[in-house]
Formats: C-alpha cells, sequence, structure tokens
C-alpha cells in the first residue's frame, strides 16, 4: 500500500480510537491507563511511520499519556456525533477493502480468462503509428510566436535553415503514438503530416514547435504475451465487487 | 478381448466425432435455412449458439453462465448475473440469421440473430469469441429485449 496513504489513515485509526475512547472517559491522569501491547505497538508506530525510536520506556509511556490527553481534547472540542460516525464508516470500509484485497491477492487467474479478455478488446491492443516529428524548442513564448509564423511562409528547409543560422535547440522524436506523453498525444491527434503545431507548453519556459514529418500507420496488434501481466493486474481488480459479495455470502452463511 | 478392443477403437472414436458435428434441434433456437455450415468448428459454434439462447429463453441462467466469456464469469458474480437475467422476457424464439467472422481474427464472430416474443420481431446480433477449442459468448447486459 502507498505509504502515504497508510500514514494517514493510521493516523485516522488513532483519532478514531482516541474518539472511543473519549465517549466514555473523563480526561484526568488518574483515568489513563495502558499497557503492555499498548507500549509495543506505539513503539512500532514511531519506529515504523515516524522513523524514530524512543529512548526509554518511560518515555513511550510519557508520549503515549501525551497524546492520549490531547487527542482527547481534540476530539471533544471538535468531533460532534456525526463526525464520529463519518469517521467510524470510513475506517470500516478502509478495513473491509483490506480484507478483500488480501482475498483477491490469493485468486489464481487462467490462460483462458486473460487470452479472452485479450480477444474481447482487440480494438485497444491495436498498434499505434509511429511518428517522426521535428521539435523546436523556444524559452519564450514570443519567439516560438515568431519561429511558427516564419514557418507558414517558408518551406520546411527554409525553416530549418533557419533554425540552424539563429540557434534555435531542435531534437528528433522517433516514436509509436502511445509513448508520447498524454498532453503531446492529445495535440496531435488531429494533425496531419507535413506540417507545424504548436502543443500546450509542457515544462516551465520552454516552448515548442512541432513538424510532423511522417505518420506511419500500423498493422496488427500488440502481442498477447505482452499484454498478459497487464491485463491480469486489470481483471484482478475487476474481480473486487464479484469477491465482495463472496465473501459477504459466506460470512453470512456462517452467521 | 485386448485385440477387438483395439481394433473397435478407432471406429467407436469416428462414430463419437460424427456424432459431435451433428447440429442438434432446440425449442427456442433454431437455425435459418439460409445458412450455411461447415466444418467442426463451425458447427460447435451454431450448437453453442441454440444451446445457449435456448437456455436463455427458458431462463435457465445457470446453464447459460458456463457459455459467457471465462473473463466475465471470473468477475461476475453468478448471482448477479442471473438475477439480470431474470429481469428479461421469457420464452421467446430466436433464429440465426448469419454469421459474421471479424476481418482480421478467425476465432471472432458475429452472430445475427432474429428475436421473436409474441408480436414483437427484431434483428440482433452478438459476439462469440473461440478460446481454447470452445465458443463463448460476449454478455452484454440491457434492460431491451434480448
Amino acid at each position: 500500500m502507498n505509504k502515504k496513504i497508510r500514514r494517514r489513515l493510521t493516523a485516522l485509526a488513532i483519532a478514531w480510537a482516541c474518539s472511543l475512547g473519549a465517549v466514555e472517559v473523563e480526561i484526568t491522569s488518574s483515568v489513563y491507563k495502558t499497557d503492555e501491547n499498548n507500549i509495543l505497538a506505539f513503539e512500532q508506530y514511531l519506529k515504523e511511520e515516524k522513523n524514530f525510536r524512543a529512548e526509554s520506556r518511560k518515555d513511550l509511556e510519557k508520549n503515549l499519556r501525551e497524546d492520549w490527553i490531547l487527542a482527547e481534547v481534540y476530539v471533544q472540542n471538535n468531533f460532534n456525533d456525526y463526525e464520529k460516525s463519518k469517521l467510524t464508516n470510513m475506517v470500516n470500509r478502509y478495513l473491509a477493502k483490506e480484507q478483500i484485497k488480501k482475498i483477491q491477492k490469493k485468486i489464481d487467474i487462467s490462460e483462458d480468462v486473460v487470452k479472452s479478455y485479450y480477444l474481447d478488446h482487440l480494438d485497444n491492443y491495436k498498434l499505434k503509428p509511429y511518428v517522426e516529428m521535428k521539435i523546436f524548442n523556444f524559452d519564450t513564448l514570443e519567439s516560438a510566436h515568431a519561429f511558427y509564423i516564419f514557418t507558414q511562409s517558408h518551406t520546411y528547409d527554409e525553416s530549418l535553415q533557419h533554425a540552424v543560422k539563429e540557434d534555435i535547440a531542435y531534437v528528433q522524436y522517433n516514436n509509436p503514438f502511445n509513448r508520447m506523453m498524454p498532453e503531446m498525444r492529445h495535440s496531435l491527434r488531429d494533425m496531419k503530416q507535413k506540417n507545424y503545431f504548436t502543443p500546450p507548453q509542457l515544462y516551465k519556459k520552454q516552448y515548442m514547435v512541432t513538424y510532423i514529418e511522417n505518420i506511419t500507420e500500423r498493422e496488427g496488434y500488440v502481442a498477447f504475451e505482452k499484454t498478459r501481466k497487464y491485463i491480469k493486474k486489470l481483471l484482478w481488480k475487476k474481480t473486487y465487487l464479484k469477491q465482495r459479495s463472496d465473501l459477504l455470502s459466506q460470512y453470512e452463511a456462517k452467521q | 478381448m485386448k485385440r477387438i478392443f483395439y481394433a473397435l477403437l478407432p471406429i467407436v472414436l469416428l462414430f463419437l466425432s460424427a456424432c459431435s458435428e451433428k447440429i442438434e434441434t432446440y425449442k427456442y433456437a433454431v437455425i435459418d435455412q439460409n445458412v450455411t455450415i461447415s466444418g467442426k468448428k463451425e458447427v460447435q459454434l451454431a450448437n453453442r449458439f441454440m444451446q445457449y439462447w435456448d437456455a436463455r429463453s427458458r431462463h435457465d441462467f445457470s446453464s447459460s453462465y458456463t457459455y459467457e466469456l471465462p473473463y466475465t464469469q471470473f468477475i461476475k458474480n453468478k448471482n448477479v448475473y442471473i438475477s439480470e437475467g431474470k429481469s428479461t422476457y421469457q420464452n421467446y424464439k430466436v433464429i440465426l440469421k448469419n454469421i459474421n467472422y471479424d476481418e482480421k481474427n478467425n476465432d471472432i464472430v458475429w452472430l445475427q440473430r432474429q428475436y421473436i416474443h409474441d408480436k414483437t420481431i427484431l434483428m440482433l446480433k452478438s459476439k462469440w469469441i473461440y478460446i481454447n477449442d470452445t465458443w463463448y459468448h460476449k454478455y452484454t447486459f440491457s434492460v431491451f429485449p434480448e
């Protein structure tokens, strides 16, 4: 799981746990109690999430107690019943998802299943055209615009000579359509070859004028062997609802 | 005894393969007389087409579920599939009208069928895909007549 999300959810779970305690217990140091498990869990949490090791058990206990008091104050001042329920529901949903993911990881996807998905979505695996183009780079929008205007009244060779003369940096870009940056791909969608176009600014202080030299349409499809891994991942995600209802029906039958 | 068994085995196998190439008959699904079916692969397609639509017309969705593409069976819950099927009409007739192979792949085929229920007659088509020597139906849920 993403470390950032895990960290956020752990914090959420702690706040939630505190909020539950806050309903019944008063904020006084005499009421607060802890046990060995709690201290060990807190130590582990500090190690994993904060990359910090507490010096002694006394420190740990002290920190734990202080956090508890502050969390209590925060919950009592900021959380009404609605927010407490909201938090409980969020944590429940997260735990439910984790449970389903645990089951999903054990599922074996057969070759027939993958192959049937591939054949049914064959159009998605059509080889994309191969694009050859030159990208002229500029530091300012004005200079890019001026070059673009120049190209409109001159031939390609003249424009290229002009670029060399003016010391304009350009790169040759030969790649399949699907390997381009999404913004570039989007701009190129309706373009024809032997044409100039100005894609949106992709980088800070970098403006482009692009000349499409050639677009070669390609026959055929991406080989099944190359897509197998991605299809498996996709199908694995798609089993979520099925696994959820299967798991629920199993659990409900037991009860 | 063993010799007789081995001598008869090819004949039995030949007989069984001949049987498997036979087009069967069903109450709710038939093949139009103008449709020509040739070869073992196409016979299997026609038979599975009829078995599938006959089961669906009888609302036997547990059977028709096994004809759906393997990935559909993999991601779609059977109970959901059955409940979706129950919202459709029952006892309609389906006639196979045409077989159109995909231009680039012989394992993908579009079957055009006529749907007849009371006074409703519709022309519909569905996709079938050949995977591991078996034809499977491509399932799409629709509230309109199947």
